[in-house]
């Protein structure tokens, strides 16, 4: 992640999406979280040893691609954050990096691609800084997790393609 | 998974980086820093403001064909933020740490045959019976069976654990 950070902001997988991240995702997408893994929250540790959910990404196994997607930040929690805090948080770039980078590392070595799907102008300042190109399909990037031949990445582009809109 | 015999305020959750947000709590009661071995689970309070604060820690470790249960743990601390209808309901045996072993007797119970704890500690072990355990002829180990397993099997399975020694 980053040291600037790790002392403040936990990143983790929980079996239990909905009972972590459900107001942050409802608040986004006027929907309930997905109610099967992978869920991968941050946490914002608070000085007092408890923890808030700050941001949520949900990674989908599709075999030898992962669909992330679901991607949720609580702006209040981020406005709560002492100065110092934010300052780093804002050198390190977006709480959703830290999510999707600990998806990469966990499922990353387990598959040939990671693809998402964004049509909002903020988030796509961001995806880039994580690996994430584009595919040719609207709103379809990837994060090609190894050196797949040209004729295979248009066969997993065609699979993300048929997940569309997740 | 869902915890329907706990109170809507205790979050019971299989946690990956269980270290960061119980490691604090482990080290304090074991003295060394929590074994980075799967699987962990964490009962959590929430509080009126949304936080969540570490209450039970627990490991379930694969071993073969069962899991040891071990590493229990729970911070009195978590209880500071809670009122006392709040307080009343993790009393005796429906304390956080019994919601959390039955919590993970459910989570795992594909993955193994049987569930072992070891106990020297008299209030642990009238958790541990509480969540479910069983005491095995052998003093201090502990059994959850949540399989029909036949009798040799049962008798196999205990001896192994009991080999291991304490854990």
């Amino acid at each position: 992640m980053s040291d600037a950070i790790d002392d403040f902001i936990i990143v983790t997988e929980v079996d239990r999406g909905p009972a972590f991240a459900e107001p942050i995702f409802q608040r986004k997408y006027k929907a309930s979280v997905p109610d099967f893994g992978h869920h991968v929250v941050a946490f914002w540790k608070r000085g007092d040893g408890s923890f808030v959910p700050a941001s949520y990404v949900h990674f989908t196994d599709c075999g030898d691609i992962y669909l992330a997607g679901g991607a949720a930040t609580d702006g209040n929690v981020l406005r709560a954050m002492d100065e110092a805090q934010r300052r780093a948080l804002e050198a390190y770039g977006a709480l959703m990096l830290a999510t999707l980078r600990y998806g990469f590392e966990r499922w990353g070595p387990h598959c040939d691609a990671v693809f998402t799907c964004c049509g909002d102008a903020r988030a796509l300042e961001t995806t880039p800084k994580v690996g994430f190109v584009d595919t040719g399909v609207p709103h379809l990037l990837v994060r090609w997790m190894r050196e797949p031949t040209l004729r295979r990445r248009r066969e997993l582009v065609a699979k993300a393609r048929s997940f569309m809109p997740f | 998974m869902a915890a329907p015999d706990a109170p809507d305020f205790l979050v019971l959750a299989e946690v990956d980086n269980a270290a960061a947000m119980a490691g604090p709590l482990f080290e304090r009661k074991f003295g060394h820093p929590m074994p980075d071995w799967p699987n962990d689970v964490i009962a959590f309070v929430r509080r009126g403001d949304g936080s969540l604060y570490p209450m039970s820690y627990a490991k379930f470790f694969p071993l073969g064909s069962v899991m040891l249960v071990g590493g229990c743990c729970t911070d009195g601390r978590a209880f500071d933020g809670l009122d006392a209808g709040q307080r009343a309901q993790l009393q005796g045996d429906r304390s956080a740490m019994v919601h959390l072993l039955r919590y993970g007797f459910r989570r795992f119970a594909d993955r193994c045959d049987a569930y072992f704890g070891y106990c020297g500690d008299a209030r642990a072990w009238a958790v541990d019976l509480a969540a479910g355990f069983v005491p095995t002829e052998h003093e201090k180990l502990l059994v959850h069976w949540h399989k029909p397993l036949n009798a040799q099997t049962q008798r196999a399975l205990v001896a192994m654990a009991h080999a291991l020694g304490p854990f």
